[in-house]
């Protein structure tokens, strides 16, 4: 990590568990900036940002927190992580399809707090172009010289951390290239959800979860073209070469 | 659920009805049918004595004026009944007496002077023509009783079949108490809009299932509502709690916080299953694999030695459509159930697409085999106390995954719980991770 603490945006509107939740987080060496409102943390998203990370409860007054990602989105790829209650499963899937990397559900463990918010940043970190080489082992004969593969109308240059669509651009969130350079590490291999999980977010291995991958895999399908992803059913999914 | 033996007699209503009108109708027909025919006999008999009585009539008029005999009639017949003479007081008084069953005899009798002059005639009553009669009011009675018996039976078995939908309707609002549509008028439904006692009755147990409903309703709501508002303030005392040092009183904090932290969440999850909106979100999964992964997950999180809970998979893996999620929730309870209250080790077995749980524990107890998993139930000392909503929980999710679950005993002791998944397995495909 960078000698410069975090700074993070935290969202929570019962003041004690946003007390406590600072706490720890500054425990860990977070600069914490809170808000109780959705309204007030898009201000101070605005006013006191740059911010590296931002976790937010999904319910809040003003603003909720699944606009307030989509606010954010609009302006930034930011590592944005939800808190959900556990019985608004649907609400983690508005929240996903707003732009969110992650979520944890409340009352959630402090020490899987701090994991997700490690593995969404370091996530956002190895994103930063500079001459790392690339993520994992690169599958065998499978990079390009110069790191560059093609895949269709796709070329993605390793080196750069560049997706191109038809020559252009393409924006992906840290989370979104993390998981096109998995599937990209081995095309037309079957990835299942559990080893997507464990890869690209630092699940543990018996972890589950219903919504992660599928909806990032459709936030990423919505911008390279459906067609580049295949879903084999009850296995997983695969990048077409 | 297995509730006394329904086999009544479905019929004994519609039976009885149609009976006793039948039985009435032959009664009635049968009286109206002898008064006729014996008011035609009497009629007929005072016919026959008019007649006799005018022919003695001519008979003395003619012995009067001319003295002799006539109409075969004879003077001082000794055959005449004492009883027929002894009417005949005064000079010139007539009488006639009928004699006789089948066949009567018929006297007239009259006073001439001190001489008695008589007739004597028999004649049959029940001639042709009576028996023509008699056969017609049979015949007339006999449809009657054909009709009236259709008529009632037909109207009988309308009363039956909606007595018998109502209860049918009952019975199946009996047995789904958590169905979101208990509290509609089902009943009414059943039995159609007649205004009659079995539509009264059917709008009276409608009302008495609504408020019923309603009552399981609110009550739901309430438990849903107080786990919903414990969820914020024991969120925030976990949190705090977690921040506490390792010292002993804040280990005993932390871990009662955590402990009141799982009961709310248990709560809640009971009651989305209470609302019934919970569906299964369903992939192809290898079965073994699902379990090991619950068992894994169930002895990881106690802590416990992981030989305490076996696995063994009998014959081939099967893949099963399901949802691994709250397959693993379902089966990681059943687990941790058997290890509170049960006793090790704690065997789970995988065969086909049915995963039964062991343990040799004391087993299950009689009220919780007839009756299912309740909440709260008050357990037996003996049982680790418990607080019972693990099962519950469990029930209900296998329920959502059409898989219900089948508690019972195992013959050498210990409580055994089946659970057969349903079908659309593919056999022999692997997982490909």
């Amino acid at each position: 990590m960078s000698e410069v603490a975090t700074r993070l945006l935290l969202v929570e509107d019962d003041p004690v568990i946003g007390e406590a939740t600072q706490l720890h987080l500054e425990r860990h060496g977070y600069q914490v900036v809170r808000s109780t409102d959705g309204l007030d943390a898009w201000d101070r998203w605005r006013s006191e940002g740059p911010f590296d990370l931002v976790l937010s409860d999904i319910m809040l007054p003003g603003l909720d927190g699944v606009s307030l990602c989509r606010r954010v989105r609009e302006v930034s790829t930011t590592p944005f992580v939800l808190v959900s209650a556990r019985t608004d499963a649907l609400d983690v899937v508005l929240g996903l399809e707003a732009g969110a990397d992650d979520y944890v559900v409340k009352p959630f463990d402090v020490q899987v707090l701090l994991a997700r918010l490690r593995s969404v940043a370091r996530r956002a970190e190895r994103l930063v172009p500079a001459p790392v080489p690339g993520p994992g082992s690169a599958g065998p004969g499978s990079a390009a010289p110069g790191s560059r593969q093609q895949f269709g109308d796709l070329e993605l240059d390793r080196e750069a951390l560049e997706l191109r669509r038809a020559g252009q651009p393409v924006s992906l969130t840290p989370t979104e290239m993390r998981l096109f350079l998995e599937l990209a590490e081995s095309p037309g291999v079957v990835l299942s959800r559990a080893t997507l999980l464990q890869r690209v977010w630092d699940y543990g291995e018996w972890d589950e979860d219903p919504h992660l991958v599928n909806v990032h895999v459709q936030r990423l399908r919505a911008k390279i073209g459906a067609e580049r992803i295949e879903t084999v059913r009850g296995f997983g999914f695969k990048l077409r070469r | 659920m297995t509730g006394p033996v329904r086999r009544r007699p479905r019929t004994g209503l519609r039976l009885r009805i149609a009976a006793t009108i039948a039985g009435l109708v032959v009664v009635t027909v049968a009286a109206l049918g002898v008064g006729v025919h014996l008011l035609v006999v009497e009629n007929r008999v005072r016919e026959a004595r008019v007649a006799a009585d005018e022919r003695l009539q001519a008979a003395l008029e003619i012995r009067a004026a001319t003295g002799l005999l006539s109409f075969d009639a004879r003077l001082d017949d000794p055959g005449v009944p004492a009883e027929l003479t002894a009417a005949l007081a005064r000079d010139g008084a007539r009488a006639t007496l009928v004699n006789g069953r089948g066949t009567r005899t018929i006297w007239a009798a009259g006073r001439s002077g001190d001489r008695v002059l008589s007739t004597v005639a028999t004649f049959r009553p029940v001639d042709a023509g009576v028996r023509d009669l008699d056969r017609a009011l049979v015949l007339a009675g006999l449809a009657a009783v054909l009709l009236a018996t259709l008529a009632g039976g037909l109207s009988a078995n309308r009363l039956s079949r909606r007595l018998r939908l109502a209860a049918r309707t009952a019975r199946g609002v009996a047995d789904t108490p958590d169905d979101p549509a208990a509290g509609t008028p089902a009943l009414r439904a059943a039995v159609g809009p007649g205004e009659d006692e079995v539509g009264d009755l059917a709008d009276a147990v409608d009302a008495m299932a609504a408020r019923l409903a309603q009552r399981l309703r609110a009550e739901q709501r309430f438990t849903a509502d107080v786990a919903h508002d414990l969820r914020t303030p024991v969120t925030g005392l976990l949190t705090a709690a977690a921040l506490l040092d390792d010292s002993r009183p804040a280990v005993l904090v932390r871990d009662r916080a955590e402990a009141l932290a799982v009961l709310v969440e248990e709560l809640l999850e009971v009651a989305r299953l209470d609302s019934g909106v919970e569906t299964a979100e369903l992939e192809h999964v290898r079965l073994p694999d699902v379990v090991a992964r619950a068992v894994r997950r169930s002895t990881d999180e106690a802590d416990q030695a992981p030989d305490e809970v076996t696995l063994q998979v009998v014959g081939e893996p099967v893949v099963v459509l399901t949802d691994p999620r709250r397959l693993q929730r379902v089966l990681s309870n059943l687990v941790r159930n058997a290890r509170q209250h049960g006793a090790p080790p704690v065997e789970v077995t995988v065969d086909g697409s049915r995963v039964v749980v062991r343990d040799h524990g004391p087993g299950f107890d009689a009220p919780l085999l007839g009756s299912g998993p309740q909440r709260f139930r008050s357990t037996a000392p003996g049982r680790g106390g418990g607080h019972g909503l693990g099962l519950v929980i469990a029930a209900g999710q296998a329920a959502v995954l059409g898989a219900p679950l089948q508690l019972g005993n195992a013959e050498d002791g210990g409580a055994r719980v089946v659970l057969d998944l349903p079908d659309g397995r593919e056999p022999g495909q692997g997982r490909a991770d």
